[in-house]
């Protein structure tokens, strides 16, 4: 701090900061605030007489610091503030990677986007029983396959028109035109969108690994049925078309598609409720066919 | 939605069924049936309520050649003929 030789304190202020000020200037220095004290103190030092010291009571110094420059609460608020958005830029981070699989449980639950239905709990026996009263329904079908997947993947049947509730067989023939065995993985999705909850498949060949030997050609059945409260729902009464569609990978870069657990399901056919088939294994295909 | 991927990674859409897939028929053991239904909806223009009869045979033929697990017809939405046993 300044040596003593400066004005003397007038000894009946108690707890008082000191307050240089310059004398040539109305700016008041705060001796409370260590930059400002210091520089002044260097200029005090230099030139003592250019600065008249003035006491004050310690808490309009301080008020005064803090008005000039920022305190070390103030700093103290900065940096907490700091953490909290860094906190909120991670946590938004989390919530975009979290975003992907959440999108699908919602799509999955909901059907929403074309999302076909798979609850088991909507293949119950009284479920399956045609509504004669309606009007018939067209499925038409869609294939289409992958650039990368020699396959030839065509519906044997353009269109079928059920009922609601009806159950009804479709079939898609597929070719494998290379030389050598591939294994290829389908998806689905059906349209108009809205009505996708509604169309249910009981068995296809779906999200499984197919494996076509080099020129092999085969029929692949799908087996699906409209729910039958299709019918009474008055967003529905526009449409007269679903049309359901395919579309065929290879597996090589679309085993991501698999589903785990998928393929050993399988459950005893009782009343109400539904059948599961167990896929063979690819080794047991081979021995099938031979 | 597919934007970004690399070019290698094919996109995904819709959920696999909770029932199962058909083990593919490789020999064409049930294919005899398979046409007959398409003959049928040939003939009645894509009816199906018409043509159910032949459906409920090729799943019959699946069934019988262990192409799928044995189930009762109600179950996928076949009424039983009068004349089986049940």
């Amino acid at each position: 701090m300044l040596s003593r030789h400066l004005i003397a304190l007038p000894k009946k202020v108690p707890n008082a900061q000191w307050i240089y000020q310059p004398r040539d200037s109305n700016i008041l220095l705060c001796g409370a605030h260590q930059s400002l004290c210091s520089s002044a103190g260097l200029a005090a030092k230099r030139n003592i007489s250019r600065y008249n010291r003035i006491p004050l009571p310690s808490q309009a110094c301080r008020s005064m610091a803090s008005a000039s420059a920022p305190s070390g609460s103030t700093k103290g608020s900065n940096s907490s503030s700091a953490y909290y958005l860094a906190a909120a830029i991670v946590g938004l981070i989390g919530v975009t990677y979290a975003a992907v699989p959440l999108y699908r449980i919602f799509c999955a639950r909901t059907g929403y986007n074309g999302t076909p239905l798979t609850d088991a709990s909507k293949f119950t026996r009284d479920r399956l029983r045609p509504k004669e009263e309606s009007r018939r329904i067209k499925v038409t079908f869609a294939s289409n396959t992958s650039d990368s997947l020699q396959w030839s993947f065509k519906p044997e049947m353009r269109e079928v028109r059920v009922l609601p509730g009806e159950t009804a067989l479709t079939f898609y023939k597929a070719k494998n035109k290379s030389k050598e065995d591939i294994i290829g993985i389908a998806t689905y999705n059906v349209t108009p969108l809205k009505a996708a909850p509604y169309f249910n498949k009981i068995q296809c060949f779906c999200f499984e690994e197919q494996q076509l030997r080099a020129g092999e050609e085969v029929d692949m059945p799908v087996f699906f049925f409209i729910d039958p409260d299709f019918a009474d729902d008055p967003w529905m009464k526009d449409v007269n078309t679903i049309t359901l569609s395919y579309t065929f990978f290879d597996a090589k870069y679309a085993s991501h598609l698999i589903q785990p657990g998928y393929h050993d399901q399988q459950q005893k056919g009782t009343s109400g409720k539904p059948i599961i088939t167990q896929g063979p294994s690819l080794g047991s295909l081979t021995t099938e066919a031979a | 939605m597919s934007f970004g991927r690399p070019p290698g990674i094919e996109a995904f859409s819709g959920e696999p069924p909770a029932l199962g897939s058909f083990p593919l028929d490789h020999a064409g053991e049930c294919k005899a049936f398979m046409l007959e239904y398409l003959k049928c909806l040939r003939d009645n223009k894509g009816n199906n309520g018409l043509c159910r009869h032949h459906s409920k045979a090729y799943l019959q033929c699946r069934m019988d050649k262990g192409l799928m697990t044995p189930d009762d017809m109600r179950n996928l939405g076949f009424e039983p003929d009068p004349s089986d046993k049940t």
